[in-house]
Order: C-alpha cells, then structure tokens, then sequence
C-alpha cells in the first residue's frame, strides 16, 4: 500500500499541469525501487483507464 | 543487492493483483457504477441528479481504487465490488453535495452522513437522510445506496469481528466531513478543536494530518475484505486498524490533496497541503524526512 500509493497518485495528468514533478520525484525516490518501478506502470494503467472511459 | 529477490517478489505479487484488477474486478465495478449512473438518471431534483451524476463521473477513481481490496479476497469479489462500490458512490454524492451544496449547516452534514453509519449497520434501516437539507427529491437514490451495503456487509461471515473499528473509521470520516464544509470562518477552529479531542490517538501529527487520514476510506475497505476470513480474530483487527490509522489512511489522502491543489484552490475548498509552507515541504513530511509541528503556512 505504502509504495502503490505514490505510484498511483503521482501517475496523475494534474502532477505535470501543476508543475508538481520535483516534490512528486522526491515522494517517488523516497517510496523506493518498487515505487519507481510501479510508477509507470501506474502511468500505463491511467492512460488506458481514461482512454476507455473516453471511448 | 541483497533486497533484490524481496523486490522482485513483490513486483510479481503486485503485477498478479494488477493483471487480477484488469481481467476481474474493474469490469465489475464499470457495471456497477452504470448501474448507479442509470439510478442517478431517475432522481426528480435536478439539483441532487447533477450532483450524483457528477459524483459518478469525476470521482469514479475512488470507486476503482477501493475496489483493490476486492482482488486481496478474488472468491467474495461479488460481494467485495458492489459493497465497495456502493459505499464509495455514498461517500462521493454526499461529498459533493457538501461541497457544491447551498448550505453550510453543520445538522444537515450529519444528518446526510448518518447515510454512511447506517450503510455499515448489518441490522439497520434507512432515514430521512435530507431532513435538514434544502432538497430531498433523490427518488431513494440514497436510500437504496445504503441497503446495497447493508446487504453485503450481511454476508461477510467475520463482519461482527470488524464491525467496531468500522464504525470507528466512519465516525471520524462523518466528522471530518461535518467539520471540514463548514462555513470557512469557522472550519478551521472546529477541526482543531475536534483533533484536540483525539490528540491522544495520533501522536505525531499535526491536526491536519489527523483530519487527512480520517477522510480516507481505505482502513475501512481492508477491514471489510479481512471480514471474509471466517478465522478473522481480535489482535488481526486491531493490527490491521492500527496499521492503517492514521498513516497510510493520512498518506492517501494527502497525495490526494496533493494533486488537487489547483482545483481546490479554484473553489475555496479546504486543502490540507496548504498547511504546509512549500509542496517540497508537504513531500518531505510525506517521506518522513520532516519533524511533525512544522510550522503551517498561512492557509
């Protein structure tokens, strides 16, 4: 949960539209490796829920 | 090194519960929640109908991620996925009806949030959840939202074991969100005065850290998919409580904060990362490299 948190929250469009990518980087790095590794794939899982919920 | 094969291990556990969440559980929570959509569509007030529908819409993240917990238990996913999806769907409607609502009266967010007591309340009824509020014309949208999950909840054979600390969770979370919509004014000196009262029980952190982490509805779904294990004893519960309050429940909802700053911003709505002097500050404190008592910005 504590590395699945970050991945999944920080994976969001509004990090970037913030310019939120230092504090959220440093969040990452803090989780630890399995928390960078799961950050993509986070990514991955968002771009694919919000492309099927858009038709 | 040596933490490699702990890391890879739990990648491939991760990848499983994910590769789970895609093939099983998202496509039922996607036809629950257009079950409640079609619902929603039926409410007279066209107030209360855009208010859910919107709920449905905008914060059907919440209702996915809850519904994690239903992969942790794949033979009770029946029951696991239209609870969780149900009571997020609550949690999200009543939100924003205090949100965007035409009222700051403290009774009428109680009264609407009893919703969320009596959803977990295997032997309970419904009430008139909007006596206080300036509409009630849902059609008993609320209503059948709370017995979808009184229904479940009946079914979990350890429910009476984590039935307490639910209904703890959820006290605080009506709290919360009773104190936290109230008129700007005096919002902020309600919930100190209300973290005051639990200081004992979160040693450590600040009263917006409190507040965040009673907010979360994460330590209430792990306890619900831990109540299908028939076994499920005293020490589990209080353990699993305990690990979930207030950290990680505090850290979800502050990364939630997190990105919602702007949003928040643009309508006056309370965020919790405010306090914190800088984002870099709030990341520190999340990653535990800041002291608690840090002094607040200005909100």
């Amino acid at each position: 949960m504590v590395h699945g948190l970050p991945a999944l929250y920080l994976s969001d469009r509004k990090v970037g539209q913030q310019r939120l990518h230092r504090p959220a980087r440093a969040i990452l790095a803090a989780g630890g490796p399995l928390t960078l590794i799961l950050h993509p794939l986070c990514r991955l899982h968002l771009r694919r829920r919000q492309a099927l919920a858009t038709g | 090194m040596s933490a490699l094969p702990t890391i890879l291990a739990d990648l491939a556990t991760k990848v499983a519960i994910g590769e789970l969440l895609h093939r099983e559980v998202l496509p039922r929570v996607d036809g629950e929640l257009a079950c409640w959509y079609r619902r929603a569509h039926e409410i007279p007030d066209l107030e209360l109908r855009a208010q859910a529908l919107h709920s449905l819409r905008d914060k059907r993240f919440h209702a996915e991620g809850g519904s994690v917990f239903a992969a942790l238990a794949p033979a009770w996913m029946e029951v696991l996925v239209p609870l969780i999806v149900a009571l997020q769907t609550i949690s999200n409607y009543l939100d924003n009806l205090c949100d965007r609502g035409e009222t700051r009266d403290g009774a009428d967010f109680r009264r609407l949030h009893q919703a969320m007591l009596d959803a977990v309340d295997p032997g309970g009824g419904t009430a008139d959840y909007y006596a206080f509020h300036p509409r009630s014309a849902d059609g008993g949208y609320l209503a059948a939202l709370v017995e979808a999950c009184q229904r479940r909840v009946r079914l979990l054979p350890a429910y009476a074991a984590v039935r307490g600390q639910v209904k703890r969770f959820i006290a605080l979370y009506n709290d919360l969100q009773v104190y936290k919509h109230l008129d700007p004014a005096s919002r902020e000196a309600a919930l100190r005065r209300w973290f005051s009262r639990h200081r004992r029980s979160a040693p450590g952190l600040a009263w917006w850290e409190f507040a965040a982490a009673a907010g979360s509805t994460l330590g209430v779904f792990a306890l619900l998919a831990a109540a299908t294990d028939q076994g499920l004893g005293a020490a589990e519960v209080r353990s699993l409580a305990a690990a979930y309050f207030p950290w990680v429940c505090g850290l979800h909802i502050l990364l939630d904060y997190f990105i919602d700053q702007a949003e928040d911003r643009s309508w006056g709505d309370l965020n919790f990362v405010a306090y914190y002097p800088t984002p870099t500050h709030a990341a520190r404190r999340a990653t535990g490299s800041a002291p608690s008592g840090t002094r607040p910005a200005t909100p």
